[in-house]
């Protein structure tokens, strides 16, 4: 500070000057002293000072500098480009504001990621705890939503939704759904239907809606190999697997839209129908259809040989497999977990019943 | 620095008084000094930091982006200043986050549970959603709009709003509804009724514009815009399902065909659009020229084709751009001001005064959730 009022001219700037009450530009003068920022009126009245320890930047340009008295609306407006240095070397909060700004940014930051990441890491525990106070009751409704919703969706491509025309073919599913529900434990009744679309899958609703699909039908082999598949689907409704699934992705997106903020509501209503499970859900369900067959006394062949098949075809396709079978645990893992357990005892379907059942759709 | 010769306004205007002493000079309300180089440096890093920090940094990318817009536009020989900052615009979206969206969107997911097999409740549902989120986006717009009166400062006077945001979402309510039952033909009468709402709220320091618009003045260019709007949409349906029920020509694939004639559908709705902003810029031209301060009229050279070709030529900047070049846009935008609105008039700025109504502390939250603050 000394070695600039020790040079031999006092530094002084032209600038104009907001007193922060009235909106006037005034043409001042500004006399840099010891301690203090003078502002000096064209007649040579001293209209404020300002401590050094005031001046905070407001901002600037190359050769233009606007600063600030800290806590005021008062403002100073320097046409020079020497004026900012000038002042940055004398006022020690001139940088304050910046200051505040970037930490004020890392702690926003940082905190926000650690409240993501614990939400994140909390979603599995609050999930768990959300399917366990949802009754069994909305659960069945909110299962009655999505079936409708799904049929339709299929009803728009086709003339119907559902095959449940075949009277054989309708005695032969519930001769398989009634066979392998005597060795289940679930809190929902099943309601098993065959959904008229080409596709090789099949899905759990909540509540125990159960679709098979036209395409799963035609492409297994044998009766076993549909009632491992049906199984595996009653396990999801057994374990609340859907609804698991749909509490976790309605926490999921509220998340998204947390951070990058816009559009809000989108994803949160169409959730119902982005329904898949994860590798872990499979896996249960698996052990559980396993478990199941061998107390129906059903060859866990079919089982095998369908998901097999299923691997084969995974490793040809490069590409564009359905969701439903890219999240599900490796086929082959799948396969030989169901090989190691023993051969069947009973045919679950005579061979007309399953001829039956496998053209119910035509 | 262009400025400098500027200096008091009580001089400079008393010195343009006796020169025009029977018809007020017009000048620019404007001065736009942006520049495409540190536009572009700041819009780039803002990008990349938005990305790097998964979104969070985006409140105080715009509050830089804002220092350096408003700092480098000159109103009546001084420049504005933006004093805004990142964390009142983090913590309004936390608020808003917490106290308002999450809520709702719990009570909204709760009853589609709960109902989700009664079509009924869920139709009520879904449209009570719709009111209501309608509603925060009208509330939003009036609140952010406070929100940068308030942040906006000249010759260290600062703006400010008051007024209800409560009312003004229901008049946002009101008006989408009226525009729908009567197929657009409300829109100019509802336009008026929310401008003067904002404009009788608005102040710079303690003083106030005055607004005057005229709805019928807005009818005239409304009607043939809506006309021709419409009849060219009428075409264009009944050209598109003409064509679809025709099959294409020899040689090309069905799907290929139906694709083609969907794509060429949205290029066929540029113009019919383009005719609605022909409109809007009537509009603002009818807007801006009926508003005066401190005994200046504000004048307009604004014409429809004009903001017609600003607002098309923006669009398309941005859409092949993703966005990237959005410091032309800016630049555009503001030089069009610059170009076409002005100031006329001897009055006298000394008496504008600091007010005395309070500022909000945080800021935008809602319009940062439905994504409608416009910079």
């Amino acid at each position: 500070m000394p070695s600039m009022s020790a040079q031999s001219d006092p530094v002084s700037f032209s600038a104009r000057y907001y007193d922060g009450r009235q909106a006037v530009a005034h043409k001042v003068h500004v006399q840099l002293s010891g301690t203090a920022l003078m502002i000096i009126s064209e007649n040579g009245l001293v209209l404020e000072s300002w401590a050094f320890n005031e001046i905070e930047l407001g901002d600037r340009t190359k050769d233009w500098v606007r600063v600030a008295k800290k806590d005021s609306e008062a403002r100073l407006s320097l046409d020079d480009p020497r004026a900012f240095d000038v002042l940055l070397a004398l006022a020690p909060n001139m940088m304050t504001r910046q200051r505040r700004l970037r930490r004020g940014m890392l702690l926003a930051v940082a905190s926000t990621i650690a409240v993501i990441v614990g939400i994140y890491f909390s979603i599995p525990l609050m999930t768990k705890a959300i399917v366990a106070i949802i009754p069994p009751s909305v659960e069945v409704r909110l299962g009655n939503g999505s079936a409708r919703a799904i049929i339709d969706v299929v009803e728009q491509t086709e003339s119907r939704a559902l095959c449940n025309a075949s009277i054989p073919g309708m005695t032969a599913l519930k001769k398989m759904t009634a066979t392998l529900a005597r060795h289940t434990d679930g809190a929902f009744p099943y309601q098993v239907e065959v959904l008229n679309v080409d596709m090789t899958n099949a899905i759990a609703l909540p509540g125990g809606h159960i679709f098979l699909f036209k395409g799963l039908l035609e492409e297994a082999e044998s009766a076993d190999e549909v009632a491992g598949v049906l199984a595996h689907e009653m396990a999801h409704v057994d374990l609340r697997h859907s609804l698991h699934n749909i509490v976790h992705q309605t926490g999921l997106s509220v998340l998204a839209d947390m951070m990058f903020g816009g559009g809000s509501m989108g994803g949160v209503s169409s959730f119902m129908l982005g329904a898949t499970y994860t590798r872990e859900a499979e896996a249960a369900a698996d052990e559980v259809a396993l478990q199941t067959l061998r107390d129906a006394g059903i060859s866990t062949h079919g089982f095998a040989a369908f998901f097999e098949r299923l691997n084969i075809r995974e490793a040809k396709a490069s590409f564009g497999l359905p969701d439903f079978l890219s999240t599900h645990p490796p086929s082959a893992l799948r396969a030989r977990l169901a090989r190691a357990t023993q051969p069947s005892r009973t045919e679950v379907l005579s061979e007309d019943e399953w001829k039956s059942l496998q053209t119910i759709c035509k | 620095m262009s400025d400098t010769d500027i200096v008091n306004p009580q001089v400079t205007d008393s010195v343009t008084d006796t020169h025009t002493s029977m018809v007020p000079q017009t000048r620019p309300l404007i001065k736009n000094h942006t520049q495409l180089g540190p536009m572009f440096k700041i819009v780039l890093t803002n990008l990349a930091l938005t990305i790097l920090t998964l979104g969070i940094y985006r409140f105080w990318g715009k509050t830089r982006l804002r220092q350096y817009l408003w700092g480098h536009v000159e109103v009546m020989g001084d420049r504005l200043e933006y004093t805004g900052t990142g964390k009142e615009l983090f913590l309004g979206f936390l608020f808003v986050f917490i106290v308002i969206l999450m809520p709702f969107f719990t009570v909204i997911v709760v009853l589609q549970v709960t109902f989700a097999d009664n079509q009924t409740v869920m139709g009520l549902v879904e449209t009570v959603q719709t009111f209501v989120i309608l509603f925060l986006i009208g509330a939003a717009i009036f609140r952010a709009r406070r929100y940068r009166l308030t942040r906006t400062h000249w010759r260290g006077i600062y703006g400010n709003q008051t007024g209800s945001a409560m009312a003004y979402g229901l008049m946002i309510v009101g008006c989408y509804f009226l525009t729908a039952f009567s197929l657009g033909l409300a829109w100019p009468w509802c336009s008026v009724k929310l401008k003067s709402y904002e404009m009788k709220h608005t102040w710079l320091g303690d003083q106030q514009p005055e607004f005057s618009p005229q709805t019928k003045k807005l009818y005239g260019p409304f009607l043939i815009a809506w006309f021709f709007g419409l009849l060219y949409f009428a075409a264009l349906i009944a050209g598109f399902f003409s064509l679809v029920n025709i099959t294409g020509p020899e040689g090309v694939e069905e799907a290929a065909f139906i694709l083609m004639l969907v794509f060429g559908f949205y290029l066929g709705m540029i113009p019919g659009t383009a005719i609605f902003l022909w409109y809007r810029g009537k509009a603002y031209n009818h807007f801006v020229s009926s508003t005066k301060f401190i005994n200046h009229d504000v004048t307009s050279a604004i014409t429809g084709a004009g903001f017609m070709g600003l607002t098309v030529g923006n669009m398309l900047i941005m859409l092949f751009s993703l966005g990237l070049a959005a410091p032309f846009v800016y630049r555009r935008y503001l030089n069009f001001v610059e170009n076409r609105v002005g100031l006329s008039g001897d009055g006298d700025f000394s008496i504008l005064m600091q007010s005395e109504i309070g500022k909000p502390t945080r800021g935008e939250g809602l319009a940062d959730a439905f994504d409608v603050g416009a910079i």
